[in-house]
């Protein structure tokens, strides 16, 4: 039978709702190496040259971003503690011309009231005193042992111009997860004024209940933003840089033929109610569970195409293997058609090559639009 | 004939077809935004070379990494082609797939049986 109407799948549409302001969210929670940072790094550029965004804002949202990034590979502790789950939490949103940037890792107690008492101190100096206290904090030169001086704080505040958000959520007596968020914009004149930019405390606030069900449900990464085929591009050497060391090249290459044909559903297939822009909207998640990988796509659909996918879906799901080679060879076998996108064959090929059924659940999003998730299960054995 | 040589791109493969040299090759990975666009260069070159190919054996190989479906359709258009090549020279097509990539290896069959054309498998 087939999962028509897969309930399981029913939280990805709300994260999508909660998020659908951004134009951008990239949020990973895994462990960050030093080829992951330059993979991520590589993916905002892309992004960022794509919507064609002024270089000033572009240089700052990148030193922020290296900033970031290196606070958590110089701080990623790694206790030795197996009941710790020490990996590192980083994202990168952009909420009309704002960018906001944060990282999580986990940082032992006994240094919160340090870090505290610094960012509070950072976030009461105006533009001059900042000035004067990278100076003071410079020529003291009591740089610690991970290369740092509190120096990078003080550059994310300066760079940023905008007050440094931060949190601690404690995990036990021992350790915390310590968030942190800087927000990027467009000097005062150029500012966006779009009606959530101002909820600062409580995008932090939200983005840590996101890290908790990014936990629960065993992702690594949520990608939601206009997909194309540069995102794409994009998408897969990010996920090289995830799985790459721990799988064959063999079960790389499955993972990546079933991302790029779930992807390239989307931009050929979703249906934006914003015809004007290039990309479709969507959310792309990757997660991992009982050696199994899950790759998760949602976007919108009309809902007057909804009965048509279903029974597409249902037709390979209830097909056994055998026939749907043949019902793939038929496929292939036609010709083109004018103005063809695709050539009728993801679903068939998604399930030969996962060995699994597809499993999808729709929502009604309003009287015209559906919410359509589709997810994968890819077997790493 | 002009030789047809096409460089990687992060999201198309590299192809070199040159009658001259007699290398007939398309490697790396291939999904393209518009697949139908990718190969109609492809295809209009093997169709110019059907129509006077070369004397000694033509040795097609296909070295790729991944593909989308969209490419697969147009896949077969070509080997189509070269099943027509075959009735005026000797064709054989050398099908390279990664040791254990079941995957790239029914494809390579999926073609040659529904051609009823047999494909040299080549593990690497």
């Amino acid at each position: 039978m087939a999962a028509n109407n897969d309930n399981n799948l029913f939280y990805i549409f709300g994260l999508y709702r909660q998020m659908k302001h951004y134009t951008l969210s990239y949020i990973y929670r895994g462990d960050i190496s030093d080829n992951l940072t330059n993979k991520i790094l590589s993916l905002a550029e892309i992004d960022m040259e794509h919507i064609s965004e002024p270089a000033t804002l572009r240089k700052k949202v990148y030193f922020i971003m290296v900033e970031s990034l290196q606070n958590i590979t110089r701080h990623q502790e790694l206790p030795d503690k197996p009941n710790v789950d020490s990996s590192s939490f980083f994202v990168i949103q952009r909420l009309g011309k704002d960018y906001y940037i944060t990282s999580g890792n986990i940082v032992e107690n006994k240094k919160i009231e340090y870090l505290k008492s610094n960012l509070n101190k950072i976030n009461s100096l105006d533009k001059e005193h900042l000035k004067e206290y990278y100076k003071e904090i410079l020529s003291q030169g009591e740089f610690s042992s991970k290369g740092g001086a509190g120096l990078g704080f003080i550059e994310m505040a300066r760079k940023s111009g905008n007050k440094l958000a931060y949190d601690f959520k404690k995990i036990n007596d021992e350790f915390s997860h310590f968030y942190f968020q800087t927000a990027v914009s467009l000097p005062d004149s150029e500012k966006s004024v779009h009606p959530e930019r101002d909820m600062h405390e409580g995008r932090l606030k939200w983005l840590e209940k996101v890290d908790k069900l990014i936990v629960e449900k065993n992702l690594n990464l949520i990608y939601q933003v206009d997909f194309t085929q540069e995102s794409l591009i994009g998408i897969l050497s990010m996920t090289e840089g995830n799985i790459g060391n721990t799988q064959e090249l063999v079960y790389r290459k499955k993972i990546f033929s079933i991302i790029i044909e779930l992807l390239q559903n989307i931009y050929k297939h979703a249906d934006d109610p914003d015809a004007k822009k290039e990309g479709k909207s969507g959310i792309f998640l990757l997660g991992e569970k009982e050696d199994s990988y899950f790759i998760t796509t949602g976007n919108l659909v009309l809902t007057s195409r909804v009965e048509t996918i279903k029974n597409r879906l249902d037709e390979v799901n209830n097909a056994s293997f055998k026939e749907l080679d043949i019902l793939y060879n038929k496929i292939m076998m036609m010709d083109d058609k004018d103005g063809q996108k695709g050539a009728g064959l993801g679903f068939s090929d998604i399930k030969l090559k996962s060995g699994n059924d597809i499993r999808y659940h729709f929502s009604t999003v309003d009287a015209d639009y559906s919410f359509f998730e589709i997810q994968v299960k890819l077997p790493t054995k | 004939m002009e030789t047809l040589k096409l460089e990687p791109t992060s999201d198309t493969p590299k192809v070199i077809l040159d009658a001259t040299a007699g290398i007939f090759e398309i490697s790396d990975r291939c999904f393209p935004e518009d697949a139908i666009r990718f190969f109609t260069p492809i295809l209009k070159w093997v169709k110019w070379y059907l129509e006077s190919p070369n004397h000694t054996t033509t040795h097609f190989n296909f070295k790729l990494e991944y593909f989308n479906t969209a490419s697969s359709k147009q896949l077969f258009k070509l080997f189509v082609l070269l099943q027509e090549l075959s009735k005026k020279n000797e064709v054989i097509i050398h099908w390279y797939y990664n040791n254990g990539d079941t995957d790239m290896l029914s494809s390579g069959e999926r073609y040659s049986q529904l051609l009823d054309f047999p494909f040299d498998m080549v593990e690497m």
